[in-house]
């Protein structure tokens, strides 16, 4: 009844066996695709769009690589001689693109990692911006000043890295000087005052206000206070003026920096005790 | 002190209101209002939507200034509703942690229901009978304060309020504060310390009457550290009206539940 399977179409393949290839050449296909349906909902959650994408279309190639190289006898083509055609034309395209491997292993390894992630504001190697990609080779962020730096992954996964988005909030400190005439707790008083009325100052972890050092021309306040990680530096540059303004309108100086000469020609009464 | 009272000049409605704290005092109105009008409450806020060309001029004013908006639409109302105090400041905490004022100490398998005091904020909605409603503004007489809840690594911002206990309901301005009925229940098997409850934004349901803001909750203490708040879909009171909720779970696809981690 099927003695035309047994037929041979070119070589020793019959059509029984291009059927097989067929066969599983299609079963791998839909393998795959129910594979990436899995991950996609399985994952859905646990990873960002960018990364799952990836992430399916390895695995799916992945799948198909394998189907194809078990498939590749029943037509006639052995891999082992294609290994060795290709072997040689591998090794110059390995050097030739040592480096985008090494990109595309160290962007493999950044997505397990996930240092960062779109949005970050971060630093990497000297460049600070807010990232706006992360490719398999490749990772993308817009400088403060608007500018686009692409860095390859290699060398995002090889630097050092600071993501100022990583927590929900974050601490910054502002140094207040005052004259030594002045009461610095009531400064402190009036500094805490502030914190509490503004809105985007964490009550908890609590703002910290206190005399840090007694400098040459001023005691020297250090006030140090947490707030939401998206909204701290517009919070900073709005604080440290009005804090300038409360304190000096309760009468508190901010004294310049000053220096006190004596010439030698005055009298010896007039002089400190130490230099006398 | 302004009078509370009603009156229409040349087809405006003007509406004034003040809070007189006790157990009885004049219904806040809510509304729908027609158009135009112009509501003043509690001497120091004023709302009006007046004509202007086509549509309409929405101002509003207190003591931090004056926001100004044109709605340009056909026939409409108003009407003001409580709604989750999450708004100032906009898109950056959507928990509100609330504080007790005292602890409360819960011998195990043990429950307690209390009246915590909870903050609100106003909307302005903006009706088309039958055909829609949009939010016009919101605005809270409240200075809004956060708080971190957790660890700095991955602590939650939280709204935070000093919240009062009391064990009936009291008496509070409706468009200030809102009361909170919570029933903590106990589960494990040592005393519970609690001083503090953590909520999620997306589960708030808020329900409101001309003298009172409410909502109900239930807070289950599993261990030592851990303890799960749940909002529950309800009127404190029969004929309560539910507020419009501007947080949905439901579009968020967001739990409504809130699991405390980190102490209570």
């Amino acid at each position: 009844m099927f003695e035309w399977s047994e037929q041979t179409v070119y070589g020793t393949v019959t059509w029984y066996t291009l059927l097989i290839a067929a066969l599983i050449f299609l079963g791998s296909l839909l393998f795959s695709k129910l594979v990436s349906i899995q991950l996609r909902r399985s994952l859905k959650d646990k990873l960002s769009k960018e990364h799952l994408g990836m992430l399916i279309k390895v695995v799916s190639y992945g799948i198909m690589i394998i189907a194809i190289l078990s498939i590749m006898p029943m037509v006639g083509l052995e891999p082992s001689g294609l290994m060795v055609a290709g072997g040689i034309v591998a090794l110059a395209i390995g050097f030739a693109s040592q480096s985008i491997i090494g990109n595309l292993i160290s962007g493999l390894f950044l997505m397990g990692e996930r240092p960062v992630k779109i949005g970050d504001l971060v630093e990497i190697s000297g460049n600070l911006g807010t990232v706006e990609d992360i490719q398999i080779i490749s990772t993308a962020i817009r400088t403060l000043d608007g500018l686009y730096i692409r860095i390859p992954n290699e060398t995002v996964f090889t630097s050092s890295i600071t993501n100022f988005s990583a927590n929900p909030v974050r601490r910054f400190e502002l140094a207040i000087g005052i004259s030594y005439a002045d009461d610095a707790d009531k400064a402190i008083a009036i500094i805490k005052d502030i914190a509490a009325n503004h809105p985007l100052i964490l009550i908890n972890p609590p703002p910290q206000v206190f005399v840090d050092a007694l400098g040459d021309s001023s005691v020297d306040l250090i006030a140090r206070f947490w707030s939401p990680t998206s909204e701290w530096y517009n919070v900073k540059m709005e604080l440290l003026w009005k804090i300038k303004v409360a304190i000096e309108s309760e009468g508190i100086k901010i004294p310049f920096p000053q220096r006190v000469h004596w010439s030698g020609s005055g009298e010896k009464a007039d002089l400190p005790e130490s230099i006398a | 002190m302004m009078e509370n009272q009603d009156k229409v000049i040349d087809n405006l409605e003007e509406v004034s209101w003040q809070y007189q704290p006790g157990p009885s005092f004049r219904a806040l109105p809510w509304g729908p209002h027609r158009l135009p009008v112009k509501l003043a409450l509690d001497d120091t806020l004023s709302i009006s939507l007046e004509k202007s060309g086509t549509g309409y001029l929405y101002r509003r004013e207190d003591q931090s200034g004056r926001v100004e908006k044109l709605v340009q639409a056909g026939k409409g109302e108003i009407y003001l509703c409580p709604v989750e105090p999450f708004h100032h400041p906009a898109r950056i905490n959507q928990h509100l942690l609330l504080e007790f004022d005292q602890p409360v100490l819960l011998e195990p398998r043990k429950s307690v229901r209390l009246y915590l005091t909870v903050p609100i904020e106003i909307a302005v909605v903006f009706t088309r009978k039958r055909i829609d409603e949009t939010v016009l503004d919101v605005f809270s007489f409240l200075k809004p304060k956060l708080s971190l809840y957790g660890t700095v690594k991955s602590g939650l911002v939280c709204r935070h309020w000093q919240s009062s206990i009391h064990e009936s309901i009291p008496h509070l301005n409706p468009l200030v504060e809102g009361i909170l009925q919570l029933t903590i229940k106990n589960s494990g098997n040592r005393w519970a310390d609690v001083r503090q409850a953590v909520f999620s934004a997306q589960a708030m349901k808020i329900y409101y009457n001309a003298q009172l803001v409410a909502m109900q909750a239930t807070m289950k203490i599993n261990n030592e550290l851990t303890a799960e708040t749940t909002f529950i879909d309800g009127p404190l009171k029969a004929g309560m009206s539910k507020a419009p909720e501007q947080f949905s779970a439901k579009l968020l696809s967001l739990p409504g539940r809130m699991v405390m981690e980190e102490g209570y």
